[in-house]
């Protein structure tokens, strides 16, 4: 994170860290402070060496020695005063310390202390710094804010220890107590002078910034003994950056706003984000995001189901296919996808009969795809095509030789590229499309068109930050696909930088880009048989909503000349407690339980909850309050009964696999139960919970609309029943009511003549399906097929018939087999 | 909003109290101190926390405490008898099945809810029910063989 700001004067202010090696344990952090004409150096190193490095530091960054007029001293400790002595001879400067330390120091090196200070001092330079002091570590410790450049130069108040900053270890304290008091008040939002801080979030102060972290590498096995010999040359200086404590004065008191974006390429694509993380872009909106890397084709279906906020991602097949879901903001307007193959291939025409793993059918690197081949005359039904999903699994597949070729971004293409395989060709070179959209559903900019705002603009002030800083974005790159090489991450960077025209650097794209886009997309459905629900001519504003992005760049364009982001009055976030209550419902009846459920606010039921609590485990789900089902023994049960098998919807998966009756009369269910997730899910979840739930992935919703099944509910309206095929409306969502609960699967027995068989491609053991398939067909005496139910997941938000069952019907069995 | 809790667990009855939304693998551990069901990914993933809840494996990160009032919990703390190891542990430590340790108490009482059935395992059923479990340490085959060992000597 130092290294981030190094180069990035903030409004004429800026931090050098020089990085100081203390024998082989760690490194030592003297910070050089630097406004218009003075620099203030804080903490010296250990000796004359480290002097010599903030030497070159100060001269590197274009200022005399004259220049530093001030040595702020953190504390007394030899490691951070060493290289007092030599500087003092070669400088002329004065020194500041707390009262506490400020008599060994002047033992130790021989020279004065000139400023004596108690904390709670405000120093005028770089936008004001406050002295705080934070005793402890020693008596005397002192840290320093600065208000203007958001960060906080807290000594060894705190420290690093691999992905977390923490408070300096109890054995490196004079007195632990008082250590964990100083940290508390930095936290507090009342502590030092001009802070201003939300409520304190443990989890956000703490989290590893930047490049802290071998530091304490080995602490958990040293002994504390051996830790205090080496205290001595031990030594740590963190800086803590964008703290709560350290946000600007116009924050006042409120809490960060969580926001989650689901996004299904890691990797590069992702940076621009991590720069408005990471540079406090969302923090001045008073957001705080989250980026979570999903499954490819969940993650416009989790935007829409309100489960996360927003989404990056190629949406436009999603929306076509009826997903209430926007295009907000572009980042590129060409496609990010390289072809990249195995060393022995080295033109397009020889993928014929090859394998090449691909998102999944619809996906836009797969539409990409198509349409690579059919520039090159290779004809599609030659090449065969595995459904692999999300990016990192296809390039997995492509290093272990399982596929030959693969469409991925040019981060991974350059990985591979290094392993030697081939960069066969870039997309954009034969097609111009979308490629990474910021998008949200429609229901958030009905409801919250100024959190759109404030994310677009946010998330612009990044991506505007990445095309213009190069080195800077060179670096986020490395940290995202975990290289080392800045060269090779500006390759990429040039590359990427490449795949955005100037009106996409700022968020848009053209009429004629967004036209040919949609009927790109809409064409390549059509091919490979996707459902698009939107019938005639697509209008631009059925797919992208630009409203966010043109009144961003209009008042950029306003205010041009003074610097973007200042810190405007904002409204009262309201922060989603993560608290809940669960009520257990005592009914054994199915009315008791309606009323329960209809007088709690927005409940959540809770059946097994072998996935709406890892759900909540991981913020995508954030119930109010849960209504725990799982012990109405009522809705529990598997009963034959008038040529129909009946169950009860929190009968276990278990139960319905260990079923004598279901094992003869429904096998397909049997299979279908038996491949959920692993013993303990089963042992636990129910068929209930599994088809309310609804995801695209799930095992029962194939297998339902295969047989024709209905589901039965209840509400306050009383009983009804749905049939399968209307249940299931969209990604996680029924056609239940808020206030209604499904109570029963009923099942129609097939005939004698007939046979069902369910199929699961999975990635390991207890995965979601990549896809399945669930087939029941009879046929008559004359071994004609007369009914047939077919149904696929994976393949759609919801299960998909992949062609018209009459197709089939009269079929007969072949001879031969 | 602490509710109290009593359950038994390994025979023994416990009370405690937790929070509405503490995992049961919390409470075990923080609340009744009883340290051997392990923590791994707290999501339901890696199976190190399962326990036997009314006679079933279940993984105790996807239950809240609350939802076991009153409730039967068997941790791998309850397998051992009067100092002397558990058939299963037995032969976990003659085939060399643990290694790093770490998903030892998950694979377990894996192990053990299967078993509690009753039936001979096959490779095959084993395999399946210890499929919620992951092992780093790569020790399936021990651990498979070690189940089974202990399949033809349990009661």
């Amino acid at each position: 994170m130092v290294s981030i700001l190094k180069d990035i004067p903030i409004d004429g202010v800026k931090i050098v860290p020089c990085r100081i090696a203390v024998g082989n344990r760690g490194i030592v952090k003297s910070f050089l402070v630097a406004g218009e004409d003075r620099v203030i150096l804080v903490d010296t190193g250990a000796s004359d060496a480290d002097a010599d490095i903030i030497m070159d530091a100060l001269r590197d960054m274009d200022h005399k020695h004259s220049d530093l007029k001030l040595c702020v001293l953190t504390h007394r400790h030899g490691d951070h005063t060493g290289g007092l002595k030599k500087l003092k001879k070669t400088l002329k400067f004065e020194v500041m310390a707390h009262e506490l330390d400020m008599p060994a120091i002047q033992k130790a090196t021989g020279y004065d202390v000139e400023h004596v200070v108690k904390g709670g001092e405000s120093l005028p330079d770089c936008g004001g710094i406050h002295v705080i002091h934070t005793p402890g570590h020693t008596a005397g410790h002192i840290s320093l804010h600065l208000p203007r450049l958001k960060t906080m130069i807290a000594g060894d108040a705190i420290v690093s220890a691999g992905e977390h900053l923490m408070v300096s270890p109890t054995y490196l304290s004079s007195d632990p107590e008082a250590a964990h008091e100083s940290v508390k008040r930095l936290i507090a939002p009342e502590s030092g002078p001009g802070a201003s801080a939300g409520r304190p979030r443990r989890r956000h102060l703490f989290r590893r910034q930047g490049e802290h972290g071998a530091y304490f590498r080995r602490t958990a096995s040293v002994s504390e003994n051996v830790m205090r010999r080496i205290e001595v040359s031990r030594a740590i200086v963190a800086v803590l950056l964008f703290s709560f404590l350290a946000l600007p004065q116009a924050r006042g008191a409120e809490a960060l706003k969580k926001i989650r974006i689901a996004s299904k390429a890691p990797g590069e694509s992702l940076v621009p984000y991590m720069i408005s993380q990471r540079l406090g872009f969302y923090r001045e909106e008073g957001f705080d995001v989250d980026v979570i890397v999903t499954r490819g084709t969940v993650t416009t279906q989790v935007v829409v189901s309100g489960a996360v906020d927003y989404g990056n991602g190629g949406s436009i097949p999603a929306i076509l296919g009826g997903a209430r879901v926007k295009i907000i903001q572009v980042s590129t307007d060409k496609p990010s996808q390289y072809l990249v193959v195995s060393p022995k291939i080295t033109n397009i025409k020889q993928l014929n009969g090859k394998t090449v793993a691909i998102s999944d059918a619809s996906g836009n690197s797969t539409l990409l795809f198509r349409e690579l081949l059919a520039k090159n005359g290779v004809a599609v039904e030659t090449v065969q095509m595995r459904a692999l999903g999300e990016p990192s699994v296809r390039f997995g597949a492509l290093l272990a030789g399982t596929v030959d070729a693969t469409m991925i971004t040019i981060g991974n293409a350059r990985i591979a590229q290094a392993k030697g395989f081939r960069i066969l060709a870039y997309s954009g070179d034969y097609v111009s499309s979308l490629s990474a959209n910021l998008e949200t559903s429609d229901d958030k900019i009905k409801s919250a068109p100024d959190e759109v705002y404030r994310v677009v603009r946010a998330t612009l002030k990044g991506q505007i930050f990445y095309h213009r800083n190069m080195s800077e974005a060179a670096k986020f790159i490395m940290e995202a696909l975990r290289i080392n090489d800045l060269n090779e991450a500006k390759e990429i960077w040039r590359e990427r930088d490449k795949q955005a025209s100037e009106l996409a650097q700022i968020g848009r794209a053209s009429e004629e880009v967004m036209t040919v886009n949609i009927e790109r997309v809409r064409d390549q459905m059509r091919a490979v048989g996707a459902t698009s629900r939107i019938k005639g001519p697509v209008t631009l504003d059925q797919v992208y909503d630009f409203s966010f992005v043109k009144k961003r760049m209009t008042k950029f364009a306003a205010a041009s000349g003074t610097r973007c982001a200042t810190n405007t009055a904002r409204k009262r976030c309201n922060h989603v407690s993560g608290k809940f209550r669960i009520s257990e419902s005592q009914g054994n009846r199915g009315g008791d339980r309606v009323a329960c459920a209809a007088t709690a606010t927005t409940p959540k039921l809770l059946a097994g909850g072998q996935s709406l609590v890892p759900m909540m485990k991981l913020r995508v789900a954030r119930p109010k309050y849960l209504i725990d089902i799982h012990r109405i023994a009522d809705l529990n049960y598997i009963r034959e009964e008038a040529g129909r098998i009946r169950i009860g919807a929190m009968t276990r998966h278990v139960q319905i696999e260990d079923s004598q009756i279901i094992g003869e009369k429904l096998p397909i269910l049997r299979e279908a139960a038996s491949e959920i997730g692993d013993a303990q899910v089963r042992n636990r979840g129910t068929i209930g919970g599994g088809l309310v739930e609804a995801d695209p992935s799930g095992d029962y919703g194939a297998v339902v609309l295969a047989l024709n099944a209905e589901m039965k509910c209840i509400g306050p309206g009383g009983e009804r029943v749905i049939p399968a095929a209307d249940f299931f409306t969209f990604a996680y969502t029924t056609a239940l009511q808020s206030d209604e609960i499904l109570t029963e699967v009923i099942l129609p027995i097939p005939q004698s003549s007939s046979a069902g068989v369910y199929l699961k491609l999975e990635r390991v053991a207890g995965d979601f399906a990549i896809a399945s398939a669930a087939v029941q067909l009879s046929v008559d005496p004359n071994d004609a097929c007369n009914q047939i139910g077919i149904r696929v997941t994976g393949a759609g938000t919801v299960p998909q018939r992949p062609c018209p069952s009459k197709s089939f019907c009269g079929a007969r069995r072949s001879r031969r087999n | 909003m602490a509710k109290a809790i009593s359950l038994t667990v390994n025979g023994k009855a416990y009370s405690g109290e937790a929070e509405p939304r503490t995992l049961l693998v919390h409470f075990l551990r923080d609340a009744l101190r009883l340290t051997g069901t392990h923590v791994g990914c707290v999501v339901g993933r890696c199976g190190a926390c399962t326990v036997l809840w009314n006679g079933i494996a279940v993984k105790s990160c996807m239950i809240f405490a609350v939802q076991a009032e009153g409730d039967e919990i068997v941790t791998v703390e309850g397998l051992a008898q009067d100092q002397r190891l558990h058939p299963l542990q037995e032969a976990f430590w003659k085939n060399d099945a643990v290694e790093c340790g770490y998903c030892t108490p998950g694979m377990l009482m894996s192990a053990y809810g299967l078993l509690s059935k009753g039936s001979k395992p096959t490779d095959e059923q084993i395999k399946k029910a210890i499929s919620g479990n992951l092992c780093r340490c790569t020790g399936y085959g021990n651990i498979v063989a070690a189940i089974k060992e202990a399949a033809a000597n349990f009661t």
